[in-house]
């Protein structure tokens, strides 16, 4: 309890109550209709979701090939693995899922005239304008007409940074620095009333994703057809993006994911210890690690070197098994 | 868990209960600083019967809430997964043709009900 | 009235074709307008209703949930492609295509009028017509698993294995954890006389699923196959010794399956497992 006290020995100020009621809940009042009104406005100003481009929509989905090809090739045999694996990178270098194949040879400097470009552009400045404007608004008949009182307590300990930005207006050295302005009422409330427009205006919201995007850049991102834009606000070069995908299929080795399927679902039921599948690991690792430095391809599924290794996984485990 | 038997009444009314519990010693803190800063007094912490009547209700409320919960979904996928029947190996919804024999065999069925 | 639109609901989420239950439970609620009360499920109630209609041949009632979603969607493209369907059903093939073709027109990526496109084919009777569109359907939409699924059964029409055990691996790539696609990927290769491939996918539909019954069948008609041929040379094929193991163990878990049935289906399944 005594920690409790000297907290408690905090400056203890009443308030007029009229305070809260002609500022606190008209700030906030204020605010949510404020968000609603813009939220209703955002949706008029984007109109109808614009139609999905075919030939983007293909382009990107080739692209997706490739990761997933690389991200669940496992679950296939080899033959089938190597079969997309050779399709694909050939696929990439020549430009098939390219939207426009010709698009290398354009200067690069006339990106504005580029009409998806500049519909991307169009789209993020609308967003953040709907943003600005309300907020400078607001915050200008905030310090207009609610300036130079305390509004209210926060009901934490702050340090004394936070003196000259919380009590703006009301220049005294010894006030607690849990006494703030309105200016600061506004903040909370700006972030604090994010869960309440999810409740009333559903998930989709103007105001939700708004926060992170006028951090990052000023380019917004369009929902479905928009060119790929780096956040430099360059439109990206897709064959270069592809080249650079075919190296990681090319990269990547294939380890069918069923080579000890039947030792695995052995153990599963319980007929065989899991020791079993540890050895085999180790075998393997020892089998790769011998035939390793004598192969200098890229890819180590060489046959003599999976024969060897499996051979010796077979031999190892053998020897397990009877002993 | 004899006690799931009757999640709808009992579970809800404890929550009901510890909700109330938990308001009124809200609202009694609340008068207790009012009456503090009326008195001038300074504030020596809660008196007991508060913060009794605060962790009751947080013991109430979590008996409810508790009970009025659906059950628990399984973690591992394996038991997600073996409710999928095989019948959707077929289904595909956007790909379904009418030119079968259900038309036929159904319509006679279906209509005199 | 909630149970039904419950059931309903389920039905829509599991994609199960069940077209009696949907017309049985969903007519009643159409008829005396209770769907109203489900709000934004409403909608989605009468599209089920209206295909499951069009699958037992109730035209009334598919028009009738069609006339309703038309009401409050004028023009929509996915209101006009059940109008498509309907005109399918009734067998004015000509007049639905005209309906996919002007949607296409329109706007060129909706994906529900380009799949009616490639039924409507298979229903006119012409499979590679029908296959090339929806092979071009996939360069453009590869995620769409369900793309996959039917191209796999058209090949399997056409008896082209290969090509359809190629359509199971690009859907198992894009849904590995689901044991089911393994289990047809499987039955194709078995079918392919890929026996021992064949027998490793059966493992890992009973490893993704334990107990799976049709995966257990599976493994026992590969090792029954695999051990009457003399061992294989190929060291990435199944020694011996575990062949053996995975007999012995499918024969016990289907065995102990079905314990729980019914005597006369114990003994007769136990006899022919044992002669398998």
């Amino acid at each position: 309890m005594g920690a409790w006290t000297v907290l408690q020995e905090r400056q203890a100020m009443l308030l007029d109550p009229a305070i809260r009621d002609w500022v606190l809940l008209p700030i906030m009042l204020v605010m949510v209709l404020v968000g609603v009104v813009r939220h209703q406005v955002t949706v008029l100003l984007n109109g109808p979701p614009r139609k999905a481009d075919l030939k983007s929509a293909r382009e990107t989905k080739g692209l997706q090939r490739g990761s997933i090809l690389r991200a669940h090739g496992n679950h296939l045999p080899e033959y089938a693995f190597e079969a997309r694996k050779a399709y694909l990178t050939e696929a990439f270098e020549k430009g098939t899922y390219l939207k426009d194949p010709k698009a290398g040879n354009k200067p690069k400097g006339n990106v504005m005239q580029d009409p998806a470009y500049v519909e991307t552009m169009m789209d993020g400045m609308k967003k953040n304008m709907m943003n600005i404007v309300p907020q400078t608004v607001i915050m200008g008949w905030i310090n207009f007409f609610f300036s130079g009182f305390v509004l209210i307590k926060l009901p934490f300990p702050l340090t004394i940074r936070f003196k000259s930005m919380l009590q703006r207006g009301i220049e005294t050295q010894d006030m607690d620095v849990s006494w703030v302005s309105s200016l600061s009422w506004y903040f909370l409330n700006l972030f604090g009333l994010q869960s309440v427009f999810t409740l009333i205006l559903g998930s989709g919201h103007a105001a939700d994703a708004m926060r992170d995007m006028q951090a990052m850049s000023t380019m917004g991102m369009g929902p479905a057809a928009g060119p790929q834009m780096s956040p430099t606000g360059q439109p990206q070069d897709m064959h270069k993006i592809f080249l650079s995908e075919k190296e990681n299929i090319e990269l990547t080795e294939h380890e069918w994911g069923l080579n000890n399927v039947e030792t695995r679902l052995l153990v599963k039921y319980g007929k065989l210890p899991r020791s079993i599948l540890v050895d085999q690991k180790k075998a393997k690792a020892a089998a790769t690690s011998v035939s390793g430095p004598s192969t200098s391809s890229l890819s180590s599924s060489s046959p003599a070197a999976v024969a060897a290794a499996a051979a010796a996984a077979g031999g190892k485990k053998k020897g397990r098994r009877q002993a | 868990m004899a006690v799931q038997q009757s999640p709808s009444y009992f579970g809800k009314l404890a929550c009901l209960f510890g909700f109330l519990l938990l308001f009124h010693s809200g609202y009694s803190t609340f008068e207790h600083l009012s009456y503090l800063k009326a008195v001038d007094g300074h504030e020596s912490g809660l008196p007991t019967d508060i913060v009794v009547e605060l962790l009751v209700s947080v013991a109430i409320f979590g008996l409810g809430i508790v009970l009025v919960a659906d059950n628990f979904k399984e973690i591992l996928m394996e038991t997600e997964m073996a409710k999928q029947s095989i019948e959707s190996l077929d289904a595909r919804p956007s790909f379904y043709s009418f030119n079968h024999r259900g038309r036929a065999v159904f319509r006679n069925v279906v209509l005199k009900k | 009235m909630v149970n039904a639109a419950k059931v309903l609901q389920d039905l829509r989420a599991s994609a199960e074709r069940k077209p009696d239950v949907v017309v049985r439970l969903g007519k009643p609620l159409v008829e005396n307008g209770a769907v109203k009360k489900l709000d934004a499920d409403a909608w989605l109630v009468y599209e089920q209703v209206a295909i499951a209609a069009l699958d037992v041949g109730d035209d009334a009632l598919a028009q009738r949930c069609i006339q309703a979603l038309e009401q409050k969607f004028p023009g929509s493209a996915r209101v006009r492609r059940l109008h498509g369907m309907k005109l399918e059903a009734e067998g004015e093939l000509i007049q639905a295509g005209e309906i996919y073709k002007a949607i296409l027109q329109e706007d060129e990526t909706n994906i529900l009028a380009a799949k009616r496109q490639v039924m409507l084919l298979r229903a006119m009777g012409l499979p590679s017509d029908a296959i090339s569109a929806l092979v071009k359907y996939l360069d453009i939409n590869y995620t769409d698993f369900e793309g996959w699924l039917q191209l796999a059964d058209l090949y399997l029409e056409q008896l082209m294995y290969s090509q359809a055990a190629f359509c199971m691996e690009e859907v198992i790539m894009l849904q590995p954890q689901n044991h089911i696609f393994h289990l047809k990927y499987a039955e194709i290769l078995y079918s392919q006389q890929s026996i021992g491939l064949a027998l490793k996918q059966f493992c890992r539909v009973v490893e993704l699923c334990k107990d799976h019954v049709r995966g257990l069948y599976g493994i026992k008609l590969c090792t029954s196959h695999l051990l009457k041929l003399s061992p294989s040379k190929d060291s990435t094929a199944t020694s011996q010794e575990d062949l053996k193991a995975i007999d012995l163990l499918a024969t016990e878990r289907l065995i102990a399956t079905y314990n729980a049935a019914s005597s006369s289906t114990k003994s007769v399944s136990t006899k022919w497992i044992e002669n398998l």
